[in-house]
């Protein structure tokens, strides 16, 4: 008991504490559509939640209970591997005598028509009218079963009061028997002689024996694909489709199935899953669909796991549809897909000596982790920024030749080497690739991703100050660059932003976040004092 | 227990048709006597912890349980028992594995338990690779699963794919049984509607199998008052947005499963993972999962602050009385609270952490943009910039899908640049995954005049049976802006952008910080309200599928002997391809506001990232 008080005291400490914040009491939310997330000074806050606060909420929650999940009690289960086997004890089928008292008949076996049809009709004496649906004897004792409890059927059943019996209801069982018996008739006969197509599609879809020996027309074996269809059963339209593929002659097949595009779809479904690919492409073929036909061949040739084969049955592809201009643009990618694998090999070939001599200082630093082959684009572009940057754009390798040869975007371009150059610190590199000459043989900065998207970069691979402060001027949005010059504390920038705002209130607020004697505090004071200014507060 | 506070009418109480599962996979257990190993389908995994745990199964002469996978069983007994999806590649993975048995002169029984039902294809396979007459097959009928107390689920993801991409209509059946089960459970529903082409398939299977199940000799009451089933390309956009209620957020963040989550450690504060059920007779989770995120974290700390002083009252505690009271009554409760109270803030904590990192806001003002049609340009830029940062794959999938479905389409020169982007930054193989988000008129090119030319076959060949369905499936690519045109019809985008009202809400848009209301949950919202489609027949014009209503007449209803009064107001919601925790919410806030109470049954629980990824040609 003392434990516990214990951890009550320290849970009590730990509420007074979140008392003193106000948020407990105050709410929120003053969620307006645009501005869901209030970007709150010591912490993010998402969707109106600090943090911070959930932090310190949930730690003093644990701390009060910490054997809170001890008492758990599985009833999972636990999966054998089909190699390591320990036997576990076997509890035997104790109760199997239990069980076979359940009153709903067993789920036939479907043997043939005529035992079926016979313990139907026992099934039928017991439960008023029912069928073989299992669910309609429960209906009887449903109003026993009481919520909370579980009860099994059984118990259930067994509470039942028993049925007075009328001679109206036994009347109406006569006439059921009679019902049935010329039903098992029916069977009998139906075994030999068609049965109309819309009652064996029931069957089909109701789970029970049918035979399509007796469709021998094809008259008869279209009504039969037909009426499957307009019931809707994809089961029943499969294998009625299936029937008539193995009973006619091909071409027949084909005419007939044309016409029926659901039948169409079921039967590729199954040829997919049945993995029949040759028969699959031919259906396609002459439907004229050679776009599914173009995308099964290249699922094909993407079988080999090895990056030259797969160049090599790709290229196959590419070159049987070279002729189908509607399939062009598609072709091109597949075309750029081969190029590029065959170059990722040879590129890592000759990486692979590079490295083994060790004499180049980015591959002694970092070695590669991965395989290059089999990589997207954009991945083996940032590869060969991160490893070949200054090659010449003759190189294989060289990330210019490969946006040259690719036709990477600018944006794409930038975003890579970016992230590459930033990785290695080389900053130098990275204030070439932002500045473009002018005709004048002037330089201007420029990104197409935009400024704060580079600084954004620069800092996440820790950047010192003087660098991001290189590029945080150019950031257009003089709110943006406030508030991430403020982030980054590049005071300089701040200050030229505010400055900029004419908010002489926020400068002067700012000079205090300065620190004291420093060059950053004296410029603010100079601008501060700079009368030329018009500032609007 | 406070659960018993009613809201509304009266649910009928779903558990029986767990009971009937689980007294059949029983029987059908006991039916091979003896000890027995059990080979479970992974897709059934989870399912299946909700029907019966492995005591259970143990209890019944399961021995072993393993789990169906290429490798052949070793070991074992001589009775194996499979219980898989009733699936063509399953059925062969089953046959090779009796085939190896044979080689290796090994004799065992086999049983093949398939569910929802036995296929006949299936029995095809098996008759094929020469291992009929080894097996014995039986089903069971495991179609809805009740996860809570008005949420159903036939835990059937690949229905999506299968019907939608392939046009499969083999799991239609299942569908319209485990409505002719509900009825036969709760009464016949009086008043149907449908808006789709496989709403009104799985419509006339029902009518098929109820007439094939005979009048009924006493017709038990009827429980529930409506039915609407609504397929899912009605509404894609929803699905594909970013949730941001309670529940929605635990999807997207830690993926529920059959109902239950899994806490790693960062959640649970200790070395371990959690996994727990999530349901409403958790009256902490019940009181948040329908709540905007904003406003779940201030309940949460008034909860911990309640709680609190609950614990406390052991103080005051004057006799021994009181104390063994205290102890035997109110404690465990408290534990029971203070535990679910726990996970909840670590999760929430997870949550905001998840969110605040990268550039989340940004995301949620494309998403609005992209719903609002504003900025649209900005939109595309956001997009852009993902790919060429190579975030994650699936998120923009999710958004370039968003894109398409809310613009009708993409202009070709955007549509050919995002295409060529997104292969380079991800991988050429990802042509057969854009391939089938084509099929599905997810990502698409605004048609010009004449790219149908491969089309054409087609649709004469539609032209000449009865497939009039079929032919429209082959029209449906989306026009210019047929979302937006839905969406001002159906005032989807609330007007009071500013200060809208999250805490209180007075408008189903909260779901998605009031940007948005669900384009599904208002549909269903209008069409009960003026019992049928008049009136909306402009909106439904514009929406895929055809729509259709079946009324039973007032007079008939108010005869019906034993029927619920509040039938009326109970209304079944069945999803045909997946609906979102976000819909349920926002059904449940309908619920509440119109004075219905609705139960939710759908294919599978999805979210834009499953939705996306279950329909992808490379892994």
């Amino acid at each position: 008991m003392a434990g516990s008080k214990d951890q009550a005291r320290m849970a009590a400490q730990a509420f007074t504490a979140a008392d003193d914040e106000e948020y407990w009491e105050e709410s929120s939310v003053t969620s307006s559509k645009k501005n869901l997330f209030d970007d709150e000074e010591e912490g993010f806050t998402v969707l109106g939640v600090s943090e911070n606060k959930a932090a310190r909420l949930s730690s003093a929650l644990r701390s009060t209970a910490p054997d809170l999940f001890a008492d758990d009690d599985n009833d999972d289960i636990t999966w054998e591997t089909s190699s390591n086997i320990s036997n576990s004890s076997s509890h035997g089928s104790i109760t199997s005598a239990e069980y076979r008292s359940a009153r709903y008949t067993p789920p036939t076996n479907r043997s043939g028509s005529l035992s079926t049809s016979s313990s139907r009709s026992t099934a039928a004496t017991v439960t008023l009218g029912g069928s073989q649906d299992n669910s309609l004897s429960v209906q009887f004792s449903k109003p026993k079963i009481t919520r909370s409890e579980p009860m099994s059927l059984e118990d259930a059943i067994i509470d039942v009061p028993a049925k007075q019996v009328t001679a109206t209801e036994v009347s109406k069982l006569e006439t059921e028997i009679q019902f049935l018996r010329r039903q098992v008739q029916l069977g009998e006969r139906a075994r030999w002689t068609s049965l109309p197509v819309k009652e064996t599609i029931k069957r089909i879809i109701l789970g029970q024996p049918y035979s399509l020996e007796a469709y021998k027309s094809l008259e008869d074996k279209l009504a039969l694909l037909d009426a499957a269809i307009k019931m809707h059963d994809g089961d029943a339209i499969t294998i009625a489709v299936l029937f008539l593929k193995k009973t006619v002659r091909k071409n027949i097949f084909q005419q007939e199935l044309i016409k029926r595009p659901v039948a169409i779809n079921h039967l590729i479904h199954f040829l997919w899953c049945h993995y029949d690919l040759d028969d699959l492409e031919e259906i396609y073929r002459i439907l004229g669909r050679m776009e599914d036909v173009f995308v099964l061949k290249y699922k094909q040739a993407l079988a080999p796991s090895k990056a030259a084969g797969r160049a090599q049955s790709i290229a196959a592809v590419v070159r049987s549809f070279q002729h189908d201009s509607s399939l062009a643009p598609d072709s091109t990618l597949l075309l750029d897909q081969c190029t590029l694998l065959q170059r990722q090999i040879q590129i890592e070939e000759e990486d692979k000596k590079i490295a083994a001599s060790g004499k180049h200082p980015v591959f002694r630093e970092h070695p590669p982790k991965a395989h290059l082959p089999l990589t997207p684009l954009t991945t083996t572009l940032y590869y060969c920024s991160f490893y070949h940057y200054n090659e010449s754009d003759s190189s294989l390798s060289s990330p210019l030749s490969i946006k040259r040869d690719f036709q990477i975007s600018d944006k794409q371009y930038t975003w890579s080497t970016l992230n590459a150059l930033a990785k290695l610190h080389r900053w130098k590199e990275i204030e070439a690739l932002l500045t473009s000459k002018n005709w004048f043989g002037g330089t201007k900065m420029k990104a197409c991703i935009g400024f704060e998207k580079v600084v954004d970069i620069l800092s996440k691979q820790k950047a010192p100050v003087d660098i991001l402060s290189k590029y945080l001027p150019y950031i257009e949005d003089p709110n943006e660059r406030l508030a991430l010059a403020a982030k980054l504390k590049c005071h300089r920038t701040v200050v030229d932003t505010l400055i900029q705002l004419k908010d002489r209130t926020a400068l002067e607020d700012y000079r205090l976040k300065t620190p004291d004697y420093s060059l950053e505090r004296q410029y603010v004071i100079t601008a501060l004092n700079n009368s030329q200014i018009k500032w609007k507060n | 227990m406070a659960v018993s506070a009613v809201l509304g009418p009266k649910l009928p109480d779903l558990q029986y048709l767990k009971r009937l599962a689980r007294d059949q996979l029983v029987h059908l257990l006991e039916s091979l006597p003896g000890r027995k190993d059990l080979v479970i389908d992974p897709d059934l995994m989870t399912p299946l912890d909700r029907i019966a745990g492995a005591s259970l199964l143990k209890q019944h002469g399961v021995d072993k349980i393993f789990k169906l996978e290429r490798t052949k069983i070793h070991g074992g007994c001589d009775q194996l028992v499979y219980l898989v999806r009733s699936k063509l590649t399953t059925t062969k993975l089953i046959a090779d594995q009796i085939t190896a048995d044979i080689r290796d002169a090994r004799k065992r029984k086999y049983k093949i338990i398939m569910t929802p039902r036995r296929l006949q294809v299936c029995d095809m396979v098996l008759e094929h690779e020469g291992v009929f007459g080894l097996v014995s097959i039986e089903e069971l009928h495991l179609d809805l699963i009740p996860l809570d107390r008005d949420l159903l689920s036939m835990e059937l993801p690949q229905f999506f794919r299968d019907y939608f991409l392939h046009g499969d209509q083999t799991w239609l059946a299942s569908i319209a049984k485990s409505l002719v089960n509900i009825q036969s459970l709760f009464g016949p529903i009086p008043n149907i509607y449908g808006q789709g082409r496989c709403a009104k398939m799985v419509a006339d299977m029902v009518d098929m199998m109820m007439s094939e199940l005979g009048e009924r000799q006493s017709p038990i009451g009827c429980e529930i008052g409506h039915l609407f089933l609504i397929d899912r390309d009605v509404d894609y956009v929803t699905p594909l947005c970013t949730q941001v209620t309670y529940e929605g957020l635990l999807d997207d963040i830690f993926g529920i499963k059959s109902g239950s989550v899994e806490f790693g450690p960062d959640v649970t504060g200790t070395d371990k993972s959690i996994k727990i059920m999530l349901s409403g007779e958790d009256e902490v989770f019940r009181a948040i999962r329908d709540r905007h995120f904003s406003n779940v974290f201030g309940f949460l700390s008034a909860k911990a602050k309640e709680l609190q002083t609950s614990y406390d009252k052991r103080h005051n505690l004057k006799s021994v009385q009181d104390m063994k009271q205290f102890v035997s009554e109110e404690l465990s409760n408290l534990k029971k609270q203070h535990k679910a109270l726990t996970l909840h803030i670590g999760a929430c904590e997870t949550i905001t952490k998840n969110k605040s990192r990268g550039d989340f806001e940004e995301q949620m003002r494309t998403e609005h943009g992209l719903l609002e049609g504003v900025d649209v340009r900005e939109c595309i830029n956001f997009i852009e910039e993902s790919i060429n940062r190579q975030h994650s794959r699936t998120e923009v999938l999710r958004l370039l899908c968003m894109l398409s479905s809310t613009q009708g389409g993409l202009p070709s020169k955007d549509y050919k640049s995002l295409k060529t982007q997104f292969l380079q930054s991800y991988g050429t193989e990802h042509l057969l995954t854009l391939h089938n988000l084509k099929k599905l008129g997810l990502f698409v090119e605004q048609q010009a005049p004449d790219a149908t030319a491969n089309k054409l076959t087609d649709k004469m060949a539609a032209k000449l049976t009865d497939g009039m369905a079929s032919l429209q499936l082959q029209l449906q690519l989306p026009k210019k802006s047929q979302f937006r045109a839905v969406s001002r019809k159906l005032n989807l985008i609330p007007k009071s952008a500013e200060n809208f009202e999250l805490r209180n809400p007075n408008d189903m848009a909260y779901v998605f910080s009031g940007a948005y209301a669900p384009l599904s949950c208002k549909l269903i919202e209008q069409v009960l309200q003026r019992e049928g489609w008049t009136g909306v027949e402009d909106i439904a014009k514009l929406l895929p599928g055809d729509n259709f209503v079946h009324l039973k007449a007032k007079s008939a209803k108010g005869k019906a002997s034993g029927s619920n009064p509040d039938s009326d107001k109970i209304v079944l919601v069945y999803f045909l391809g997946g609906c979102s925790y976000t819909e349920v919410s926002a059904l449940r806030f309908l619920g509440k506001q119109k004075g219905y109470r609705f139960l939710v049954a759908t294919t599978a629980l999805v979210n834009g990232g499953r939705l996306i990824e279950s329909v992808s040609g490379w892994k």
